[in-house]
């Protein structure tokens, strides 16, 4: 179990999914996380285990030196999931001691930025789960350390810094909720406000089971929206080696579909 | 005050000289690969060293967008595309992925970089960090405000790039793939099928109203002096994709808006008249978005909006005969004998006038102009530049004095 990292989202299970035999876990940090169930550093503080911060805002300049004050009081924390850039230069700045894991979904997209970013002292990277099966097989064979796949999880599809869901209800003057689920065009997401944004997710479940392997640096369990059942379940068949979980709504997401840019456009020349 | 740049958006060739034409002092423009708007009419390389020739000939900058996010077969030829840009000798390029700025530095390929807004930047370390890269200059995240733009500038003195107007994403630059999730169209390659302008059943409760989230565009017009006080080097219009007149509106527009804050002479009256001019020509509603406050619901259309085309533009000016001293014009939309229409252009406030001659290419006098790209002459006194332009006289100055 020691190539799995486990996002908890329920603080609740954390003793229980210990016993099951997992060691690295990733705590969504208060104040610096969106669309996860946030914790406060002191409630981290307490657990033991390899405790990894995700930390997926991006940050404007006050709260960035916030988070540095935090980041430089840190102990016992193993290292960071992060999206801000500004935080790998904050480390580089004091110099601290935490394995840096750059988590930026959509950008993994290819071996020679994940190379340049392990060049400049990241030690992982997350490979983008949204381009296919081949592409991954190939970041993973030319990257010059292991990497962050994402083998289960909601997707977050979309992230922005307004209030969408307040917007809408003051709008139509309808009872506001933190958390909606919609659909266009048969496609399902579920929305979540909070404090500091918007976030879509996949209503489905991305299943990437079909990748695992030893080489990654962790295969990303992530339980974000699950509900306490489901995640002590889901992991539990993960260690069970089950990863069918047909009691969800699973897809292989982009794994055999290709996206396409062009429509009929020219080359250069 | 410092001297600021406009930056315009060129689709093609035309519109590069159309906005240089109406003031901007750069533009920034995409080649056939590597660039998001993979679906505009974009520059071929003998296209782009003409217009580097073109605006290098008047003082002037170009900006090549090479900002998708490569995937791995999209990185071969990339090495040779970025040493042609170098070769035509291009002002910079606007870079998203970082295994581009990997080569220009490997390779020592001579050209600037500018980081594009889809990395969207918001703190001075992001902007520290890529400046030690090799990163010149930071196109801001669109949702940057005015306290972090002054402390980026202050920790980091990069030049910085700041949108001022046109259509915003709703997510941050960059996070957002709904387009490929809804249409199997890469977002961040160029493919984005703009899925924010859809509408959402509400499944939660069915009963309510369809979800909508489209932002209404910016427009930065009360908040530019405060820009260029907190360190904006580079104010840079949206739209790519957009008309000649569109270009020649908004370029023209800000042009003026900025002379003016620069010299001191903006009065309130005008930016209100600036501000009636630029909405009604994009159709839609503007507004100041991040920089003052974080947009709310007034920021936002919802259902039942109306995008409604109007037909303002009439005309674009191909010529001028000075023997019966007449505008020569090629027609965009129907206009007709006794319409009150204005022109403006490169050097030439809008000049009201009434149409009271019509004369076809065969000197017949007609009554309307119905044929678009029909060339017809129009009596007018005073010499005009070619590509001034006509439009309906919907607004008048007079009302925001």
């Amino acid at each position: 179990m020691s190539n799995y990292l486990v996002l908890i989202n329920n603080l609740d299970n954390f003793n229980e999914i210990k016993e099951l035999g997992y060691t690295n876990f990733l705590f969504a940090l208060k104040e610096y996380s969106i669309g996860y169930n946030a914790i406060e550093v002191e409630e981290i503080n307490k657990l033991s285990g390899n405790k990894y911060l995700l930390i997926n805002r991006i940050l404007d300049s006050r709260e960035i030196r916030l988070l540095e004050d935090l980041l430089v009081s840190l102990t016992d924390i193993k290292g960071l999931v992060f999206e801000d850039l500004g935080i790998l230069k904050i480390v580089k700045k004091h110099n601290l001691p935490l394995e840096l894991i750059y988590f930026h979904n959509h950008a993994g997209t290819n071996y020679e930025t994940i190379n340049f970013w392990l060049n400049e002292g990241m030690d992982s990277v997350l490979i983008s789960n949204e381009i296919t099966a081949s592409e991954i097989n190939e970041i993973t064979s030319k990257a010059n350390k292991p990497l962050v796949l994402m083998v289960f999880g909601h997707n977050q599809i979309m992230y922005s810094r307004r209030s969408l869901l307040t917007n809408y209800a003051k709008y139509h003057q309808i009872d506001k909720k933190d958390k909606l689920a919609l659909e266009t065009n048969n496609n399902h997401f579920i929305v979540l406000e909070q404090e500091y944004g918007t976030v879509f997710y996949t209503k489905n479940i991305y299943n990437y089971f079909s990748l695992k392997n030893g080489q990654y640096r962790f295969m990303l369990v992530n339980t974000v929206l699950l509900s306490r059942e489901e995640e002590l379940k889901v992991l539990k068949d993960i260690k069970n080696e089950d990863y069918t979980f047909n009691y969800l709504d699973t897809s292989e997401g982009f794994l055999n579909t290709k996206t396409i840019f062009k429509l009929g456009g020219k080359s250069n020349e | 005050m410092n001297k600021v740049e406009l930056l315009a958006p060129a689709g093609d060739l035309t519109r590069l000289k159309i906005a240089f034409l109406y003031g901007a002092d750069a533009v920034y423009v995409g080649g056939r690969d590597f660039s998001l708007r993979a679906n505009a009419t974009n520059f071929s390389i003998d296209e782009l060293k003409e217009a580097v020739l073109y605006a290098h000939s008047l003082n002037k900058k170009v900006y090549v967008t090479v900002n998708i996010v490569f995937h791995n077969e999209d990185l071969a030829g990339l090495r040779e595309y970025l040493e042609k840009l170098a070769n035509i000798n291009v002002d910079a390029i606007i870079v998203s992925d970082p295994c581009v700025i990997k080569l220009v530095n490997d390779y020592k390929i001579p050209l600037e970089i500018h980081l594009s807004t889809q990395e969207s930047t918001l703190n001075d370390y992001h902007a520290s960090l890529m400046k030690d890269l090799g990163v010149t200059r930071i196109v801001l995240a669109r949702e940057a405000n005015r306290d972090t733009i002054k402390q980026i500038k202050d920790t980091t003195n990069l030049d910085l790039e700041a949108f001022i107007h046109g259509a915003m994403c709703v997510s941050f630059s960059g996070r957002c793939v709904l387009s490929n999730i809804c249409t199997n169209r890469d977002s961040n390659r160029g493919g984005c099928a703009q899925i924010c302008r859809w509408d959402f059943n509400n499944e939660t409760n069915p009963q309510d109203p369809d979800f909508t989230m489209t932002p209404k565009d910016l427009n930065m017009i009360p908040y530019i002096k405060e820009m260029i006080d907190v360190g904006i080097n580079s104010f840079k219009v949206e739209g790519r994709m957009r008309s000649n007149y569109y270009v020649a509106t908004v370029i023209n527009t800000y042009r003026k808006l900025i002379d003016k804050i620069l010299d001191n002479s903006l009065t309130e009256s005008e930016s209100r008249y600036y501000l009636a001019i630029l909405n009604r020509c994009a159709n839609r509603e503007s507004t100041p978005q991040f920089f003052h406050e974080l947009p709310g619901v007034n920021e936002q259309y919802f259902n039942g909006r109306e995008e409604i085309s109007n037909q303002d533009f009439l005309g674009i000016v191909i010529g001028y005969n000075h023997e019966k001293k007449r505008i020569i014009l090629e027609e965009r939309n129907y206009f007709k004998k006794g319409d009150v229409v204005e022109i403006f252009g490169p050097n030439l406030d809008a000049t009201t006038f009434v149409i009271d001659e019509i004369y076809d290419e065969d000197e017949n006098l007609i009554d309307v102009c119905r044929h678009p790209r029909m060339i017809v002459e129009i009596p007018y006194e005073k010499e005009v530049l070619e590509d001034s332009m006509i439009r309906l006289k919907t607004i008048d100055k007079k009302d925001y004095l």
